[in-house]
């Protein structure tokens, strides 16, 4: 599925500090602007390094794709809630919109939950939170992007190899 | 077409390819009726050529069938509720079962061509000559009226047609078999083999005994099987035929002959018997998809439906002769209900120096064969237990998903190598207790009219101090391995130990030699119907500790064998 991304509706000052994907267009199941803020989530979440990000891997628009074809009602509803008061509560705490925050801004604004989301067992809130993380980071880290050495057919077992027998095998795709 | 046949095998799963095997390969027409759909080998319902990031739904099976209530029971196993594997599952809200509410009995089912053979564990282990003997020697249940002499021949015919991958451990607890070239033991995996040589004469760790074929034969090659490359994808059903099963071995061997039907979304309702010749008379099926009713005819009947569908059908074969069920003078048919049962897990870091890692998906684990058929000094129970291990690969460290971690510094992290961590889970033998019992609902039946099955079997004092020696037993053994950070879980006597949960449930038509406490003979043979046979996982009168498939296709094997001889003698 392709997604029309810009970052028109960003201040052009921002532009360079928000480091946002902007979606424009609504996707399968989230509007632009949850699509906006979930793919961002992501991206915070599992950073692009020297390895694939959230991004690369595209986890937020599966995650959209899922909403339909996975999700129950009541995961949908979770999942609509929690975008709505994650942007919420980012507007009490910093008094600003989730999306115009600058990214060390959003970043630390997630920790926050990240924390608390393992202490509280009982917030509604903290509980999607989790949910919606524990979906990243299953979507993430199945994908081909997060599992460059995949190999689906390695042609045999050996359970007593050196690392630089190890790197080999990976390099030749078969043992 | 013709209605008529030599033989009929109900049930297409791992003894009933076997029956139809070996029937067809001896010249008789046979008909194998399956209550499933038709499952194709190498079809679109495999799905073995599917990447992680392929599959549906990324492994996840749509939320609205837990929540609807479907697949109760599966769900519970967990690791096998995927969507690489569902289809080969059988839906408890469609086909229900009860049992008690305070003893849960997990039942798993296959309900296709191929049954449960398409998603087996494939730990393939003879039984041994003290196995055989446990119900005699200790007065538990119906002594077995075979010995392990009178399989030998059988375990061998089997397995050198299945394949089997499995290293010659010279164990009398565990016989030696025709065996193809064994999967590799880790390194972390030797380590503790070899340390646990040093300290015991009676404890073993082997490489376990998978029917997963590491050097085809020349006959299995010819059937289109080969040679096993470690996806470890076998439970998707295996496009290589690699790993045995009835699709890849059985039924192509059985079709080659030209005397094999197969019908299948055809459930069997019962066993149809002539009161005036006292002789099974063919089946009376139920056909899964129009609910229309017909009868096949055979000269001799073989039940392979599992063995709780295989009580089932049995329960509901009424007659004037047989009103509490076919083959039932004896009143022991439903009775003697038995599982493995597992109790303890326990884990610990592989302390070895050197830097090595483990390469390929390698379809079975390591195996602790029971140690304790006798009783032994510190044991206040009977029987004993084994143990199904692991440390295939060293561990990594995981994403953090569900635990507190986000950004950079948690992902950098992901995948860097941990310890090798060796996991043990026990297998236990459930003494045969004649009131572990099935027995046919009185009132709820399922979609297409049959009473369903209530199953009413828990495990008892013995099995619950069994569950303390083995903890005591693992946590020894991993230190003595050369483990550390040990933790051990065992199931306290206050908590329910669900039956079912391996998989390997037997009993209900048990095999003895007095027919008035048994319900089949030493060649599988209804004491009452000459030409009734159970060889699925009913027939078995103990667990052992051992996984039981091969068992059952020995004597599947052996009894068609004897089936046959007295088919040509007209004496069927």
């Amino acid at each position: 599925m392709l997604y029309v991304v810009s970052t028109a509706v960003i201040p052009f000052e921002l532009k360079s500090s928000l480091k946002l994907t902007v979606f424009k267009s609504d996707a399968s199941f989230f509007n632009a602007e949850q699509m906006t803020l979930a793919h961002d989530i992501a991206d915070i979440m599992i950073p692009k390094t020297h390895t694939p990000g959230a991004s690369d891997s595209h986890a937020a628009q599966i995650l959209d794709e899922l909403m339909v074809s996975w999700a129950s009602l009541n995961t949908q509803q979770q999942m609509l809630s929690f975008l709505s008061e994650f942007k919420d509560r980012a507007r009490d705490l910093h008094n600003n919109d989730y999306l115009l925050m600058t990214r060390e801004r959003r970043l630390a604004y997630l920790v926050e939950i990240d924390q608390n989301a393992f202490e509280d067992t009982t917030s509604p809130f903290l509980i999607a939170y989790k949910r919606f993380k524990e979906l990243i980071f299953h979507l993430h880290y199945t994908s081909k992007e997060a599992n460059p050495e995949f190999i689906l057919v390695p042609g045999g077992y050996k359970g007593d190899v050196t690392e630089d027998e190890l790197q080999a095998i990976y390099k030749r795709q078969y043992l | 077409m013709n209605n008529e046949f030599d033989v009929i095998v109900v049930g297409s799963g791992i003894t009933g390819g076997w029956a139809a095997k070996e029937f067809c390969e001896k010249g008789f027409k046979t008909l194998v009726v399956e209550r499933g759909r038709n499952v194709k080998h190498r079809g679109p319902e495999y799905k073995d050529f599917e990447a992680p990031w392929e599959l549906q739904n990324r492994g996840m099976p749509a939320e609205e069938l837990a929540e609807n209530g479907h697949y109760t029971t599966l769900r519970q196993k967990g690791h096998l509720y995927r969507t690489d594997a569902l289809q080969f599952f059988a839906d408890d809200k469609q086909s229900p079962y009860s049992f008690p509410k305070d003893k849960p009995f997990m039942w798993v089912r296959g309900h296709q061509l191929g049954g449960r053979s398409l998603t087996w564990g494939r730990q393939v282990l003879r039984w041994s000559k003290k196995d055989f003997q446990a119900n005699a020697n200790d007065g538990h249940g119906i002594p077995w009226p075979i010995s392990y002499d009178d399989l030998a021949p059988w375990y061998s015919h089997v397995e050198k047609f299945i394949g089997v991958a499995a290293n010659k451990d010279g164990l009398e607890t565990l016989p030696d078999g025709e065996f193809q070239p064994p999967w590799e033991m880790s390194y972390a995996e030797r380590f503790i083999s070899d340390n646990l040589a040093k300290r015991y004469k009676d404890r073993h760790l082997i490489i376990g005994r998978s029917a997963n074929i590491t050097q085809p034969t020349e006959e299995q090659l010819k059937l289109g099987r080969g040679k096993c490359l470690a996806r470890s994808y076998c439970r998707r059903g295996c496009s290589f035929g690699a790993y045995f099963s009835t699709q890849s071995a059985t039924l192509p061997a059985a079709q080659k002959t030209g005397n094999l039907t197969v019908v299948t979304d055809a459930i069997v309702e019962r066993v149809d018997y002539d009161d005036k010749t006292r002789r099974a008379t063919g089946v009376s099926v139920i056909d899964a998809k129009t609910l229309e009713k017909r009868q096949y005819k055979g000269r001799a009947i073989f039940m392979c439906a599992s063995a709780l569908g295989t009580v089932q059908i049995l329960l509901n074969s009424k007659s004037a002769t047989f009103p509490n069920g076919i083959a039932n003078s004896s009143g022991a048919l439903g009775h003697y209900i038995m599982s493995h049962f597992t109790g303890v897990v326990a884990s610990g870091d592989v302390q070895v120096e050197e830097d090595k890692f483990a390469f390929g998906r390698r379809p079975i684990a390591t195996y602790i064969p029971n140690y304790r058929h006798d009783k032994l000094m510190d044991a206040d129970f009977v029987r004993g237990f084994g143990f199904q291990t692991t440390a295939q690969h060293r561990s990594s460290v995981s994403p953090p998903a569900k635990r507190p971690g986000i950004g950079i510094e948690g992902k950098e992290k992901v995948g860097q190598s941990g310890p090798w961590k060796f996991r043990a889970f026990m297998y236990g033998e459930i003494l045969p207790y004649f009131d572990n019992m099935a027995t046919l609902h009185p009132t709820q039946k399922d979609k297409w009219g049959m009473p369903i099955l209530h199953i009413d079997a828990e495990v008892k004092e013995n099995e619950r101090k069994m569950v303390k020696q083995a903890a005591k037993d693992i946590e020894e053994m991993l230190i003595a391995g050369g483990c550390s950070n040990i933790v051990v879980n065992a199931v306290p006597d206050s908590k329910h130990i669900p039956l079912g949960k391996q998989i390997h449930e037997m009993g209900g038509a048990c095999m003895g030699s007095d027919p008035n406490t048994s319900v089949l003979n030493e060649w599988n043979q209804a004491h009452d119907v000459a030409n009734l046979f159970v060889t699925d996982g009913a027939c078995m009168s103990s667990t052992a500790t051992q996984n039981p498939s091969l068992t059952y296709m020995a004597i599947t094997a052996r009894a068609a064998n004897y089936a046959a001889n007295l088919l040509k003698k007209g004496l069927m």
